[in-house]
Formats: structure tokens, C-alpha cells, sequence
């Protein structure tokens, strides 16, 4: 079953494919606010994410050729996005980690070099942040962008079970962050 | 940590009842959840710079007649190479049969056979005649 809101999104590339560049401005201001939050999350860095979402559309662009119409555009775009951030995470991954890093009361091994640009300033980022980054991106993808079980297996090249069985396990890890900050709220 | 726990964000998602977790906890998945879902409004500058960006790089469309010119070299390189290859392949092989032009069975099956191969050998019976005359 497709949505009236997926049915749209087949139109406008449908123009675009045909020749309608300026159609696809339409995309990018439906997708745009919730592509660029899930980019700023995944990297935790505003500016990161506003960047990285702006090369997605570009890469969506590029290669709206293979769209399939089998899943729905925000799926499609979703994937897109992810691999960019993940390639991001790795890039950054290899480069020295910075002073700033160094200074963190929790340590994890999955924080990012990204971290040194986060607004850490409340409970939902600094969840974010500690969150290892499998995790992290179905939080996103589930609790953020609200998609399907079956869009988030799609987007992560997961069977259907593997998401739900590491959707879980991230709940798991979310719930453990926010009592070792409960504890320390009231020691 | 009890092991439910993990149960409130498809608990909430579903409406069900809350009363059997912490309620500190409650709220604060509530709090997470609202959060996340936070979204900024759509930014017309940053769609401007897309569609700026997306002018200046065109879709990616079939290479032109300038572009497959100027893969000529690389071209007739692997063609070369591959004509190579298989030239070698054809020449070493001494598995297959007759069909192939392999050098052993050339050698078995047509050399010897040929008169000129036997022309061109000695001829041991001259000798052999010469020595009885004497």
C-alpha cells in the first residue's frame, strides 16, 4: 500500500526524470528539516549535519535514475544519508582524537571526533552522544523519523529481525544512560 | 535494571498502561521521545543551496562521444591485454585436444607425419650401405 504522501514524492520525480530539475526543490523542502536533524544527530554536530544532509540531496539527486518505486523516497533518501554519515563517522574515526574528547566524565568507545562540536547541553543529545553508533542510528530512525520496521531494515541492509532485535538492545542501552545520569543527579 | 524496561517506548507508542514502570523513568523516555522528534523548520536558504549546487552539477547522464573518445587508450589497453592473454593461454595449454594449437600435439600429430619432416631428417641407410662396401 502506498502512502498519498509516497504517491506525491513518485510524481515529482517522475518531472524531474523528465527533464524538470526545479521540481526537485520540492523534495528537499519536504525532506529537509527531518534529513538535516537526523545528520546533526548522527554526527552530533549541527553544522556536520547541515552539510552532510545538503551532499545527500545531492547524492539522491545524482542517482535518481535507480530509484525503485519498491520503497518509499524517504526510505531511499534515509539510506543515502546514513551510509554518508557512517563513511563521516569512519573518516573522522582515523583522524587523532581531539583535546576536548580527552575531558568527558563518561567514556565510550564509540564517541566520535564529532564530539567536540556537540551542544551537549541536554539529557537527549548527551544519550545521543553516548550511544554506540549501531545503536544510535536506529534510535534515529525509529524514535525520530518514525519509520517502519520494515523502511529501518531497508536503510540498514538488516533483515527484519536483526532490526528489532537491535532496536531493542539499544532501548536497553538508552534506558541504562539515562539512570547512570539519574544516579548522578542525585548523588 | 529491570528487564521490561526497555518495554515503555513501545508502551508508550501503543498507549498502554504506564503504571507498572518508574514513573521517573516514564518521563523521562516521554522527554527523549518529544525530543527527538523536534524538527526545525523547512530552511529556504539551505534549499536555495541545494538547487544552486544541484544547476552547477548536472544528473549523471550517458557519457558523450567526447567522453568514450578520450577512454580510447584505456580501451584498446585492456583489449590488448586480454588478446595477450589469451594467446598465451591457447599456447600452453597441452590438455585439451587436437583441436587447440597446442604445440605437443602439432608436434605428435602433424610434424612427424609431414614428408618434409622426414626429408629433413639424416639419412642413416646411406651410411650404412657405404660401410658394407668397404
Amino acid at each position: 500500500m502506498v502512502s498519498d504522501s509516497s504517491q506525491n514524492d513518485f510524481q515529482v520525480i517522475k518531472r524531474v526524470l523528465n527533464g524538470s530539475t526545479h521540481s526537485y526543490s520540492a523534495l528537499v523542502e519536504k525532506y529537509q528539516p527531518r534529513l538535516q536533524i537526523f545528520c546533526a544527530q548522527m554526527l552530533s554536530s549541527k553544522e556536520a549535519g547541515r552539510d552532510a544532509s545538503q551532499e545527500t540531496f545531492i547524492k539522491a539527486f545524482q542517482s535518481l535514475k535507480t530509484f525503485r518505486a519498491d520503497s518509499s523516497f524517504a526510505a531511499w533518501l534515509f539510506q543515502i544519508g546514513r551510509n554518508h554519515c557512517i563513511d563521516l563517522l569512519r573518516k573522522n574515526k582515523r583522524r587523532p582524537q581531539s583535546e576536548y574528547d580527552e575531558d568527558r566524565g563518561y567514556h565510550h568507545s564509540n564517541k566520535t571526533n564529532f564530539d567536540s562540536k556537540i551542544e551537549a547541553k541536554d539529557l537527549t543529545a548527551k544519550i545521543l552522544r553516548l550511544l554506540p553508533e549501531k545503536y544510535r542510528e536506529l534510535i534515529l530512525l525509529k524514535e525520530s523519523q518514525d519509520l517502519t520496521y520494515e523502511e529501518i531494515a531497508k536503510i540498514t541492509s538488516s533483515s527484519l529481525e536483526s532490526v528489532k532485535g537491535r532496536l531493542k538492545r539499544a532501548r536497553i542501552e538508552v534506558i541504562k544512560i539515562m539512570k547512570d545520569f539519574e544516579l548522578k543527579d542525585n548523588i | 535494571m529491570k528487564k521490561q524496561d526497555n518495554d515503555i517506548f513501545e508502551a508508550i507508542d501503543k498507549g498502554q498502561d504506564l503504571d507498572k514502570y518508574p514513573e521517573d523513568l516514564v518521563s523521562l523516555v516521554v522527554d527523549f521521545k518529544k525530543d527527538l522528534k523536534k524538527v526545525s523548520d523547512p530552511d529556504q536558504i539551505f534549499v536555495n543551496q541545494v538547487m544552486s549546487r544541484i544547476r552547477q552539477e548536472p544528473q549523471r547522464k550517458f557519457p558523450s562521444f567526447f567522453e568514450i573518445f578520450s577512454w580510447t587508450p584505456q580501451i584498446a589497453g585492456v583489449l590488448a591485454s586480454l588478446a595477450l592473454f589469451s594467446f598465451q593461454q591457447n599456447f600452453s595449454d597441452t590438455s585439451t585436444g587436437p583441436t587447440t594449437y597446442s604445440s605437443n600435439v602439432y608436434f605428435n600429430d602433424s610434424i612427424e607425419k609431414d614428408p618434409l619432416f622426414k626429408k629433413s631428417s639424416p639419412d642413416y641407410s646411406v651410411l650404412l650401405h657405404l660401410e658394407l662396401e668397404e
